[in-house]
């Protein structure tokens, strides 16, 4: 872990969750759109019928490059270098900040344009940039109105999704002058498209983030329906590449499976508007490569958790999570949010993240539309033995879990624990059961009290043979 | 600010392929990819229906065509129009290093696919078609020409048939560009060309 970075609060889940759910109505809008979306990944992935195949394929070939990262990530850089790219390595995201800095001050770079890059979110490359004079305008039309409105996205591939278009009309209102009470998605995205014009005009440098690296070509690949990232490069004399070493694939035959499968998963589309392959600068531009660890050697060194890496971050775990729809991305506080931040996080700061893993039901549908077969499910659990092993867990619920471990090892002990139960329930008002401790009970019927244990009535009613 | 010595540079590079070298499992053999597409005939059909799927428009034209149907399209001849296929139809030439306040004016941008692929309807074009890399971007409209024995039925077939390596830049194209940014509607035309149109070419010029 980065220790230049000040130890940061425990993120609370399920007090951020708590106030997400006060506004039922903006909850249930929250859930329909995200579930459309899942919807949208369903149909497109049962128009392929060798979804499966593809899937186990994409799984294999991640599996493969992970197990031999280091011959395809030096690979990837002599291609890269042969190409004429300059080629960075950043062990720390703090390493990361301190070179694009120093990329864009030797081009004399001051105003940047920056498209959708999930790892300078990580690296958290934008407030540090600004605090060293910098314009940075991120060009995704989702992520430029969360920094306008001083957010963080809540979603990888939707950054705005958890906003309604009352909400950005008034915000574009205040920031770029559009018409007051103005919501028409139409007119807001032309807004956004003339005011952007003018930064991809006026950049001194564009940074990116990479979808895909070949290895093979030394070349890389970024996804965008936009257009924004080929918008701000291709006008700009400067391109700075930001990937994480994770992002190395073999072959360039690979990008046939990973892009079959990237966008149907994220959106439902077959594929984006835009697949850009880049290898060489156009003649003038200097193009820069920003390989970055931070944390990902180490993971890899997970047998249990390893498998996270080989995240394609198409969004369609968030999009299925029963939790993600019903709690926002704002409360896992964490530049990857849903199920997938939930078994990265706790591997960078498992005391700061350590709740996240139990901000989920264990019901595996992450895992069922994992375009790579990540085993998400399966780390979320293995996540809490380590996170109740450290001793992270509230003393409540140690306290709870201690007791019902105990009254769960004995037979005897269970039935008394049992007949005990269903007597006070019996017996007891409604207002002492449904008491401020019984968190179950809050918007949920108890079950209807059996007279006798399931045991009690076998034994009785067994026919003797 | 300190600029990053040489032997601080290397340090940082060998510190992260040592710990990935130790790190790392043990090796994982490499699949090979064998899918089967099922073999329809229809993958003409296929390539049209999903570029108007994404919001674009698809039409048949003999190569003679080319020309009324442009004129048909973009009838103003106040447009300005480069056609990187077939220069004298346009009224505007552009040079690969032209200067962005030439770029922004640009209303239709026409230039040759070298293939496209039927399952999702995008075109790839290699920058030596494109002239200027960011022309197919910042036209407000633009065209694709495509012959028809260029149509291939998946990515798989396409990154086969294309060095990808050879150009310094390619892309898929694969309709207008768009976002659904705002509240989840659908807005055509987000920073790249709000329309797109490909001409698939019947006969081989």
């Amino acid at each position: 872990m980065d220790s230049s970075l000040p130890t940061l609060p425990i993120v609370d889940h399920p007090a951020l969750a708590h106030a997400f759910n006060q506004n039922e109505a903006r909850v249930d809008w929250h859930d329909g759109s995200l579930w459309g979306i899942r919807k949208k990944r369903d149909k497109a992935s049962r128009s392929v019928p060798e979804w499966e195949a593809l899937r186990e394929l994409a799984s294999g070939i991640k599996d493969h490059a992970l197990s031999q990262l280091d011959v395809y990530l030096t690979q990837f850089e002599e291609r890269a270098l042969e190409n004429g790219l300059h080629v960075h390595w950043a062990a720390s995201a703090s390493e990361h900040n301190r070179i694009v800095h120093d990329i864009l001050t030797q081009h004399q770079a001051k105003r940047i344009v920056k498209s959708k890059s999930m790892l300078t979110e990580e690296c958290h490359l934008n407030p540090y940039l600004e605090e060293h004079g910098f314009e940075v305008v991120d060009t995704d039309l989702g992520e430029r109105i969360v920094q306008l409105k001083g957010e963080s996205p809540s979603h990888i591939v939707l950054p705005a999704i958890h906003l309604k278009k009352e909400e950005i009309g008034k915000l574009f209102h205040e920031k770029l002058g559009t018409k007051p009470g103005s919501s028409d998605p139409q007119y807001l995205t032309q807004a956004a498209r003339t005011h952007l014009r003018a930064k991809f005009l006026s950049a001194d440098a564009a940074i990116t983030g990479v979808n895909f690296a070949v290895a093979e070509t030394g070349g890389f690949v970024i996804c965008t329906n936009e257009g924004n990232a080929d918008l701000g490069v291709h006008l700009a004399p400067v391109h700075i590449a930001c990937l994480g070493i994770e992002k190395v694939i073999p072959k360039a035959a690979h990008l046939g499976v990973f892009v079959r499968l990237l966008a149907r998963s994220a959106t439902g589309q077959a594929i984006t508007v835009y697949t850009s392959h880049f290898h060489r600068p156009r003649p003038g531009q200097t193009m820069h490569l920003v390989l970055v660890d931070n944390g990902r050697s180490t993971h890899l060194g997970r047998d249990d958790f390893r498998n996270a890496l080989k995240c394609i971050r198409c969004g369609a775990c968030m999009n299925t999570c029963p939790i993600y729809r019903r709690s926002g991305g704002h409360s896992y506080s964490a530049s990857i949010p849903g199920p997938i931040g939930s078994i990265l996080t706790p591997g960078i700061d498992l005391k700061r993240y350590g709740g996240l893993p139990f901000a989920s039901t264990l019901c595996g549908s992450c895992s069922d539309v994992c375009p790579v077969k990540i085993d998400i499910h399966t780390q979320l659990y293995k996540w809490r033995q380590l996170v109740v092993q450290s001793g992270h867990v509230p003393r409540p619920k140690r306290w709870l879990m201690g007791w019902a471990g105990l009254t769960f090892a004995h037979a005897r002990r269970y039935r008394l624990v049992g007949w005990i139960a269903r007597k006070l329930l019996m017996m007891l008002p409604r207002w002492i059961v449904y008491n401020r401790l019984n968190t179950w009970g809050r918007a949920r019927e108890l079950p209807a009290v059996p007279k006798e244990s399931f045991q009690a009535w076998y034994s009785r009613n067994r026919r003797k043979s | 600010m300190v600029q990053q010595k040489p032997t601080q540079v290397m340090n940082q590079r060998d510190a992260i392929l040592r710990n990935v070298r130790q790190n790392q499992p043990s090796a994982s053999p490499l699949p090979e990819i064998r899918v089967r597409w099922d073999r329809e005939d229809n993958q003409m059909q296929r390539f049209v229906a999903n570029i108007e799927e994404a919001g674009g428009t698809a039409f048949i034209v003999a190569h003679g065509e080319v020309e009324s149907e442009l004129a048909k399209r973009f009838p103003d001849p106040s447009r300005l129009v480069f056609n990187a296929y077939e220069p004298r139809l346009g009224n505007v030439q552009l040079h690969w290093d032209q200067n962005s306040r030439d770029l922004i004016a640009l209303d239709v941008f026409v230039c040759e696919g070298l293939l496209g692929v039927a399952e999702n309807g995008a075109v790839y074009v290699p920058e030596s078609f494109m002239v200027h890399r960011a022309a197919p971007f910042i036209a407000q409209h633009l065209v694709l020409i495509l012959e028809r024995t260029n149509i291939v039925p998946t990515m798989h077939e396409a990154y086969a048939r294309i060095d990808i390596e050879r150009p310094g830049y390619g892309v898929f194209i694969a309709g207008p560009s768009k976002t659904a940014d705002i509240e989840q509607s659908l807005v055509i035309g987000a920073h790249g060309p709000g329309s797109l149109a490909v001409a698939v070419l019947s006969e081989p010029a």
